[in-house]
């Protein structure tokens, strides 16, 4: 759907976005995640056309945007950080608007769906400069999907909603989804990534990062397991056990809670299990703790910031 | 097919805005001072009549006309000027461009809406001055027809000024200080010029033999860059019944326009749609 080839943005000495190789396949989430000035937005803004790279190109749909401009542009909906809306019109009118500018057929009917998908169907005829920004955040997601789009670029997509709209915009997000849609999201968001996404990819600096499945990017991130466990009584012979075990590297004790911390290779919980068994320790809960995205965002880009320091980027 | 999407896009973008001016006050509180200015001039000659029992002008309606056209189309160059800056200063220019928006059917939307309304305006005019007539039971003459022909490619070419000054800046307040700026500047430098030529060639020093090269340099500039310049050749074939410098001149207006807003396409891509 999204094939980036070299992408590179430079404005005067700065380099934006450096070299940058994505690829976002047909029925996919991928999340594109990175701190603030990694080149999120310029990369989004050059794959719309909106600004010319430096170098590199952008296909899309397997064709470069100048081959096919308008059929191209008829097959995205975007949905921006900031909604910028005609505060004169109501949202039926700012919707007929976009509706027209798609040449979408059977305009009325689509404008109840996508309003009604975005809980605003009630207030259609109010004027837009009454609107919070929560419902524009929304309004702004139905204009994008009004046309049907294939595909879908969404920056913060929730950013402004209560958790009742995060819920509604997360729900509306996997239900397109497994219609077929596909998704590109930016967020600083990152449980939300984690919720929504298939494949995340992580920008720092203008460069990819990291790309791979949320389960890759754990495996990949963390030298060890941590099991946190609950035993009925704290055990001396538990410890030493455990201890003893070639894959166990740590064991720390509080009381009855036990902090295990064992090699990557397996889950060794089973075995752990049986080894505090066997010592006569009885378990009430073992829990392994999963490193969350916010946790592997922070090591990808410090682990990033410390090399690009060493090669004298950063 | 990029054809139909370009039609198609201009076409939505210059309803939209022409139905939003249509729906606001502005358009209607210019029209209503204009009228009161021509209805003023057309006063003028009424009381000239009954005071000295003879008109002045041959068709009075004709100056008023010109008048109201005249400041209009100033009007729509105006807001030509802060029409793509305002939008690209809210942002709404942004997104547009998210959908099948290019800078061609963009920018050819935005005129087509301005030469709309003043076609709305060209309405409302020949109304007004069909009441005038009954009223004061002054007839029109055929110059009325000809400098209302040449008025639509008057506004043409200020619409295409305006349009091409709001793709230079990105804010609002420096499209307008900039189109008021260059409408003064057009205004003052003929007096400016004809002052220093009436100036006697013995008494002229150095320096202001070299202004007037200057000014006179300036000048053939001003009749290719200034919008005003082609309507005042038209005016000029009115006043003498020139049929073929009045047809140079619409067809000078019509190349003027379509350079202007080539050249406007060209910088609006140049600087891009971001805020």
């Amino acid at each position: 759907m999204i094939r980036t080839e070299g992408l590179t943005k430079r404005f005067g000495q700065l380099t934006a976005v450096d070299n940058l190789n994505i690829h976002v396949q047909k029925g996919e989430i991928y999340g594109f995640l990175g701190p603030n000035g990694a080149g999120k937005t310029t990369t989004a803004m050059m794959i719309l056309g909106l600004l010319k790279p430096t170098e590199g190109r952008v296909k899309l749909f397997g064709k470069y945007l100048e081959e096919d401009y308008f059929n191209i542009k008829r097959r995205i909906g975007v949905l921006s950080e900031f909604q910028y809306l005609y505060d004169e019109m109501t949202a039926y009118e700012y919707l007929r608007f976009f509706g027209n500018l798609y040449q979408v057929d059977d305009i009325d009917k689509r404008i109840t769906q996508v309003l009604g998908l975005v809980n605003l169907d009630h207030r259609k005829h109010e004027l837009l400069r009454g609107y919070s920004k929560g419902m524009k955040q929304k309004l702004g997601m139905a204009r994008a999907m009004l046309h049907d789009p294939e595909l879908l670029l969404l920056d913060e997509p929730v950013s402004s909603l209560d958790p009742y709209g995060i819920k509604e915009i997360r729900d509306i997000i996997l239900e397109e989804n497994r219609k077929g849609r596909t998704f590109l999201i930016s967020s600083h968001i990152l449980s939300e990534i984690e919720r929504t996404c298939h494949r995340i990819g992580i920008m720092n600096k203008g460069r990819l990062v990291a790309e791979d499945t949320m389960a890759d990017l754990r495996r990949r991130l963390m030298d060890e397991v941590e099991l946190n466990i609950t035993l009925e009584q704290e055990s001396e012979a538990v410890t030493k056990a455990l201890q003893e075990k070639p894959y166990v590297s740590s064991v720390q004790v509080n009381g009855k809670e036990y902090v295990v911390k064992t090699k990557t290779d397996k889950d060794y919980r089973g075995e752990i299990s049986r080894t505090i068994a066997a010592a006569g320790g009885v378990v009430v809960e073992i829990h392994r703790h999963e490193m969350s995205l916010e946790e592997a965002f922070v090591t990808i880009t410090d682990k990033n910031i410390s090399l690009l320091a060493k090669e004298g980027v950063a | 097919m990029s054809y139909s999407y370009r039609t198609n896009a201009s076409k939505v973008i210059a309803f939209r805005e022409l139905f939003s001016t249509l729906y606001g006050l502005g358009l209607y509180v210019v029209l209503t001072a204009v009228f009161l200015i021509s209805s003023y001039t057309v006063h003028g000659s009424v009381f000239q009549l009954e005071q000295n029992g003879l008109l002045a002008l041959p068709s009075p309606l004709t100056s008023p006309f010109f008048l109201t056209v005249g400041l209009v189309a100033i009007y729509l160059g105006l807001c030509s000027a802060i029409s793509i800056s305002r939008e690209r200063d809210q942002g709404t220019l942004e997104v547009l461009f998210y959908g099948p928006v290019d800078s061609f059917s963009y920018i050819l939307g935005k005129y087509g809406q301005q030469m709309l309304t003043f076609f709305v305006v060209l309405v409302f005019s020949v109304i007004n001055f069909w009441l005038v007539s009954l009223v004061t039971n002054f007839g029109f003459s055929g110059n009325f027809f000809s400098l209302m022909v040449l008025s639509i490619f008057l506004a043409s070419c200020m619409v295409s000024f305006g349009i091409f000054l709001s793709t230079l800046t990105k804010r609002t307040n420096i499209s307008l200080i900039l189109f008021i700026a260059l409408m003064i500047l057009l205004v003052i430098f003929p007096f400016a010029r004809q002052s220093v030529l009436s100036i006697p060639g013995k008494s002229l020093t150095t320096v202001m033999i070299y202004i007037r090269i200057v000014l006179d340099n300036l000048n053939i500039l001003m009749q290719w860059i200034s919008p005003v310049a082609y309507f005042e050749r038209g005016l000029v074939a009115v006043g003498l019944h020139d049929t073929v410098q009045y047809i140079i001149s619409i067809a000078a207006s019509t190349i003027y326009t379509a350079v202007i807003l080539g050249i406007s396409m060209k910088v609006f891509e140049n600087k891009g749609v971001k805020r």
